[in-house]
C-alpha cells in the first residue's frame, strides 16, 4: 500500500499553511485517495490501476494547492496580492536592474541573464501560493514595465506630437513646427522615428521576450511531471 | 456548456442537502451525492475539498476530527446553523430556476 500522504506531499508542492493546518489538509486528502483505491480494487481493478485511478482524481495538483489555499485564505486578501505578485515582481525587478547597476555585465550579459530574473519572479509567486498568471505577472510585468517605459513614454509622445501636426496641417491648414524640440534635438518625429523603435527593440522588447521565457519555464515543467 | 456560477451553486446545494441529513465525511460526501442523483453528479477530490475548505471558511459548515468505526481518524462535517439558514434560499433559488426552464421547455416544444 503506498504512502498517499507522501504522494500527495510530494505533488501539491508548497502548502503555504502552518505546520499543523497542513498536515490535517494532508491527512484528509491521503484518507479520501485511499478510500477511492480500496473501492477501485473491489471493483477488480489492480493496485496499481486502482492507485492510478486514485490519482486521476486531481487533474491538475498545482491548480489544486492554490484553490485550496484560496478556499482557505480567501482570494481577494491584500496581503495575499502583496506576497503573491508585488514582493516576487519587485524581487525580479531588482535582481534585473541590480545585476545591471552592480555586475555592469555590458548588454548582451544583462540580455541573456533577464530569463533567470524571470524564473526567480515566478518561483518566488509560485512559493507564495500565486496562480499562473499571477506567476507570469510576477516574473515578468515589472522588470518589463520598467524597462519599457521610457521608451513607451517616447513612442507615445512622438505619436501625440505626429497626429497633432497631422491635425494641424491638414485638417486646420496650420502647419505647425516642433522647432524647440528639432533643435533640441529630442523628440522630433521625423529623426526619432527609427531610433525610438530600435530602442524599444533593443531595451523593451526583446528584453521582455526572454524575461518571459523564464517566467513561462516553470510551467513547462509542470507540463513534464504530469506527464510522467 | 455550464457555467462556473451554476456548477458552484450546484454543488453547494448538493453538499449541504447531504450534510442535512447526517455528519460525513469528505468520501462519504461524494459518495452519497453520487448515489442520491444516480451518478448524475460525480465529485473528484479536486473538485469537493476546495469546495468543502470555502463553506467551512464561510461557517456554513464546520469539521470534526472524529474516530471512525474501524479506528480510523477521519474529519467528519456537519450542517452549522448558518448552512441550514443558507440552504433555504439557494434551494429556493433553484426550484424556481428548475420551474422556469420547464415552462420554457414546455413553451419551446409547444
Amino acid at each position: 500500500m503506498p504512502s498517499w500522504k507522501g504522494l500527495i506531499r510530494e505533488r501539491l508542492g508548497a502548502l503555504d499553511f502552518a505546520a499543523e493546518r497542513r498536515e490535517e489538509i494532508l491527512d484528509e486528502l491521503a484518507d479520501h485517495l485511499e478510500q477511492v483505491c480500496e473501492e477501485r480494487r473491489t471493483q477488480g481493478l489492480s493496485e496499481f490501476d486502482a492507485m492510478r485511478s486514485a490519482l486521476d482524481e486531481v487533474e491538475d495538483w498545482r491548480e489544486l494547492a492554490q484553490r485550496i489555499r484560496f478556499a482557505k485564505e480567501g482570494e481577494g486578501s491584500m496581503i495575499n496580492q502583496i506576497r503573491r505578485l508585488w514582493l516576487p515582481g519587485a524581487a525580479s525587478l531588482t535582481a534585473s536592474i541590480g545585476w545591471l547597476i552592480l555586475a555592469e555585465p555590458g548588454y548582451w550579459a544583462w540580455f541573456i541573464a533577464q530569463p533567470l530574473f524571470g524564473v526567480l519572479g515566478a518561483y518566488l509567486s509560485w512559493r507564495a501560493g500565486g496562480d499562473r498568471l499571477t506567476q507570469l505577472a510576477a516574473g515578468f510585468l515589472f522588470p518589463a514595465v520598467v524597462m519599457g517605459y521610457p521608451g513607451i513614454q517616447g513612442l507615445a509622445m512622438w505619436a501625440t506630437f505626429s497626429v497633432g501636426e497631422f491635425v494641424q496641417t491638414n485638417l486646420l491648414h496650420q502647419p505647425i513646427h516642433f522647432s524647440p524640440i528639432s533643435h533640441a534635438g529630442l523628440l522630433d518625429p521625423r529623426l526619432m522615428g527609427f531610433s525610438r523603435f530600435m530602442l524599444l527593440l533593443t531595451q523593451f522588447v526583446l528584453p521582455s521576450l526572454v524575461l518571459l521565457l523564464g517566467a513561462a519555464l516553470p510551467f513547462f515543467k509542470t507540463q513534464k511531471v504530469q506527464e510522467t | 456548456m455550464i457555467g462556473a456560477g451554476i456548477k458552484r451553486g450546484t454543488a453547494e446545494l448538493a453538499i449541504l442537502s447531504v450534510l442535512e441529513e447526517e455528519s460525513l465525511h469528505g468520501y462519504e460526501i461524494a459518495k452519497r451525492i453520487e448515489r442520491q442523483t444516480k451518478g448524475a453528479l460525480h465529485f473528484t477530490l479536486a473538485a469537493l475539498y476546495p469546495m468543502l475548505y470555502r463553506m467551512e471558511k464561510n461557517r456554513w459548515i464546520q469539521g470534526n476530527w472524529e474516530i471512525s468505526g474501524n479506528g480510523r481518524r477521519r474529519r467528519c462535517y456537519r450542517l452549522t446553523s448558518q448552512g441550514k439558514k443558507k440552504l433555504l434560499p439557494i434551494r429556493r433559488e433553484w426550484a424556481e430556476l428548475f420551474q422556469a426552464l420547464r415552462r420554457l421547455t414546455k413553451v419551446s416544444d409547444a
